[in-house]
């Protein structure tokens, strides 16, 4: 048998999980104890939301739609600029919207902008909509988008948001228009300001308000909220007339995989978030639920990041890594291939994506190779921690644990919940992450190479790496894509992670839910046009 | 009787203390860091510095114990990391759910207990008996989890007659309770038959049968009451496994108790929460033993209390 066979059946037995296995039995004995039950009774009573929709959409909002999540919140103030985690960002794209936003289509469009041009490489002139209001009642003005802004783009910002736009400053031009400055052209402030969610000036003035309650202009406001749920109500003097167009909107925390499917089939969700591959597989074919198209989505990756310490510092054990880790194997079996592999530092949806060469398919004799070249001939140890941070970890990191043992690098995986795995990446040679493009454009992935991220999170030290990933940011046009190319070759050759797959992470949704258009902005502004 | 009281109080309160001691230092010496979990793995040192401060956790062990022991006292439970409120209104919240989840539970329990387990003592080897021992095997082979999912799967998914989780009104209460209440019918059924067996054969019965009186009447009235005292130790001891058993049946069933709140906290290193709810359920535990050694004494006068 040889190395790749060994290795792919070796997954192969993997993908076999204790939880799957006992899902299997489990869908086996009530099957068998449902199937005399449901043939007695002669019908069905799964889920009928189907049935339950009316034909058009209505002109005032109705209904309420649940979401389930399995991550609980992490707000504990609703400021928008202050957390990236996925569950308050999409909770903070239905209360708070951004100056631009895209379409279902993935074109920008201007949203709280009436519209929006570039006056030269480093302006860009917004005029705003009028009649916008918060839910406060205040109306949006440019102080409001100013201070904003400006809070984002003062260089020394400590707000999370901070990276996406700093440095630049907004100057007024009155009540309804102004520029924003950026200190050098900035090609990708169009799209890293769909993240950039416009909050009054009186809030940021004084952020504490904002711990009692969020204050946006978005379709849906604020009514209540528990440990376990936070409940959302159309708001009455959004702008846009006709939208939203759900009354109300549930979010709930279902801290278990098996428990939000139920609830997905029993019709008490109508939104599962984040579905794993295997889920997606399951539900795919099931005319009850919809999955929306999975390149709607922001672009992202599932990758392993390195600890650029020691044995990883070197460039040549990075390349062996990425040789020795069949990710084609891993993709089609544990990730049920329903996102294809990008070769590159950018994911394959990201709009400046280029396939880079060579593509580091796997080559175990070719990795030997280079870590005996880098002194590892005797092999190499590394530690790798490992948890259920994505329902599909536990077999990935074994599997990648098994490539590894056979070009002579012995990983030691230490299995850990998924609070100490979420603060462990710093004590770790390899663990696994993903990494969305939040905005749609690679300056988010490029500011994983560049200060303060290279060196604080990664170790890293690659001096023409945090260039690179700084010149494509501060260009153009033409020039701006020359500059993504160099940057995404160096990077790709570089390895700076294992880079295993896109990642996506959509929600399954009941069919009773009609026209709900995800965008690759991350967050749920789908929902506004959605209805039931 | 009342010195014995305090003596059992104090020694509640220490072993209260120990536990909250214990935990406070596990959580800080455990892996995870709140301010990392919370900031993201992006954040940078700055922010996670804010984070920190904000949370208390930048301040060495010792003064975060004095600051921890001083809110304490002050009957303040401190505000939660993840939810940036009181502590002590998430409990609040969450606690009547799971009180009453556990209350379903263990009433389900000791019903079918004492409906099965009088009926297999009195006639062992009839259907009750076996049925007992049935449902006493499959409860005690089958995993909490395993035997939630199997209920969810048959009475929601594919039957749709009860609501597969969340909380919304009585019937959501079934299946849960079902749930934890099989994990706890093995136990008690067994130990219920067996005590009520042997009261059934003791003089007393015989004396009473003698007099001509009805066997229903000898055994539910005269030696079920003697055949109480080891089902009540059952009981106090399943109090610690419903504490327990309620969390796992929380998370499958997605019912909003303490379990889910527990969970969140872990996964948050939310030391606050944490710190409160380990404090409570110990704080529980210990008061239900107490209280189940006190009714050794009411329920059979024999037993005298003494420290």
């Amino acid at each position: 048998m040889s190395d790749a066979t060994r290795a792919r059946s070796a997954i192969d037995r993997l993908t076999v999980s204790r939880r799957g296995f006992l899902h299997g039995c489990l869908a086996g004995s009530a099957g068998l104890a449902a199937t005399s039950l449901l043939t007695a009774c002669g019908s069905s009573t799964l889920g009928e939301e189907g049935s339950t929709s009316a034909a058009s959409p209505p002109s005032a909002p109705r209904g309420s739609v649940t979401f389930g999540d399995g991550q609980p919140s992490r707000i504990a103030s609703w400021d928008p600029q202050a957390s990236f985690g996925g569950q308050d960002v999409r909770l903070f794209s239905l209360l708070y919207e951004p100056l631009i936003d895209y379409d279902a289509d993935g074109r920008l469009i201007p949203l709280l902008a009436q519209s929006y041009e570039r006056v030269d490489p480093s302006t860009l002139r917004i005029v705003l909509r009028r009649g916008v209001a918060f839910h406060d009642g205040t109306e949006l003005t440019s102080r409001d988008v100013k201070a904003s802004l400006d809070r984002l783009g003062d260089p020394r910002s400590e707000v999370a948001y901070a990276s996406l736009v700093t440095p630049l400053k907004v100057v007024p031009r009155g009540s309804h228009e102004l520029d924003i400055v950026c200190v050098q052209p900035f090609g990708g402030l169009e799209r890293s300001l769909v993240q950039v969610r416009i909050m009054t000036a009186a809030d940021i003035a004084d952020p504490k308000r904002l711990e009692r309650r969020p204050n946006g202009t978005g379709p849906f406001r604020f009514v209540r909220r528990s440990s376990n749920e936070t409940v959302l109500e159309a708001f009455p003097r959004y702008w846009r007339e006709g939208y939203p167009r759900i009354a109300r909107v549930s979010y709930r925390t279902i801290v278990d995989a098996s428990a939000r499917v139920d609830a997905l089939r029993t019709g008490a969700v109508d939104f599962v978030v984040e579905a794993s591959p295997a889920q997606i597989e399951q539900f795919r074919s099931d005319p009850k639920f919809k999955i929306p198209p999975l390149d709607a989505y922001s672009p992202s990756q599932y990758a392993y990041i390195y600890r650029h310490e020691g044995a990883m510092r070197d460039v040549r054990v990075r390349q062996a890594i990425a040789l020795a880790v069949d990710r084609n194997a891993i993709n089609d079996s544990i990730l049920r291939g329903v996102q294809p592999i990008a070769y590159s530092v950018l994911p394959t949806r990201d709009p400046f994506y280029k396939p880079m060469a060579p593509r580091f398919d796997h080559d175990p004799e070719r990795a030997r190779a280079l870590l005996a070249s880098a002194g590892h001939g005797n092999g190499l140890k590394l530690r790798m921690p490992t948890s259920t941070l994505f329902q599909f970890a536990g077999e990935a990191d074994a599997a990648v644990a098994e490539y590894l043992k056979d070009v002579g690098i012995d990983v030691t995986l230490d299995r850990m919940d998924v609070g100490a795995y979420a603060s462990a990446y710093a004590d770790y040679d390899i663990s696994l992450n993903a990494f969305v493009e939040t905005t749609a454009d690679p300056d988010r992935s490029f500011s994983l190479y560049r200060p303060p991220l290279d060196e604080a999170v990664y170790a890293m030290h690659d001096p023409r790496l945090a260039d690179l990933s700084t010149q494509q940011r501060y260009r153009s046009g033409e020039a701006r894509v020359a500059a993504l190319d160099k940057a995404a070759a160096y990077g790709w050759e570089q390895q700076p992670m294992l880079f295993l797959a896109d990642s996506v992470l959509p929600e399954i949704v009941a069919a009773r839910v009609n026209d709900y258009a995800p965008t690759p902005s991350f967050g749920l502004t789908g929902l506004k046009a959605a209805w039931v | 009787m009342a010195r014995y009281i305090a003596s059992r109080v104090l020694q509640a309160v220490v072993v209260v203390v120990f536990i909250g001691v214990t935990t406070f230092l596990l959580l800080r010496l455990s892996p995870g860091s709140p301010e990392q979990i919370r900031a993201g793995i992006e954040a940078s040192p700055v922010v996670l510095r804010q984070y920190a401060e904000s949370f208390g956790t930048d301040r060495s062990i010792p003064q975060q114990f004095e600051a921890f022991v001083g809110d304490l006292a002050h009957g303040d439970l401190g505000l939660s990391i993840r939810y940036g409120t009181s502590v002590g209104s998430l409990i609040a919240q969450a606690l009547p759910n799971t009180i009453l989840l556990g209350l379903c539970a263990l009433g389900l329990s000791l019903l079918v207990t004492f409906l099965l387990g009088v009926r297999a003592a009195r006639r062992p080897g009839g259907g009750a008996d076996v049925t007992a021992s049935v449902l006493a095997g499959i409860g005690q082979a089958t995993p909490v989890f395993w035997f939630g999912l199997v209920l969810i799967q048959i009475f929601a998914v594919q039957l749709g007659w009860l609501p597969s989780g969340g909380y919304d009104g009585p019937a959501s209460l079934v299946l849960p309770a079902a749930t934890v209440a099989m994990a706890m019918i093995p136990t008690q059924i067994r130990v219920l038959r067996s005590s009520l067996g042997e009261a059934l054969g003791e003089e007393y019965v015989r004396t009473a049968r003698s007099f001509g009186l009805r066997e229903r009447r000898i055994a539910y009235v005269y030696a079920l009451r003697n055949a109480l005292l080891p089902v009540l130790t059952v009981v106090g001891v399943d109090i610690g496994f419903l504490l327990g058993g309620v969390i796992v049946a929380e998370v499958v069933f997605d019912f909003p108790g303490i379990g889910q709140l527990a969970i969140s906290a872990l996964q948050a290193r939310d030391y606050p929460l944490i710190q409160a709810l380990t404090l409570g359920s110990a704080a529980i535990f210990v008061a239900v033993n107490l209280l189940v050694d006190l009714l050794y004494s009411v329920i059979d006068p024999r037993v005298r209390l003494q420290s």
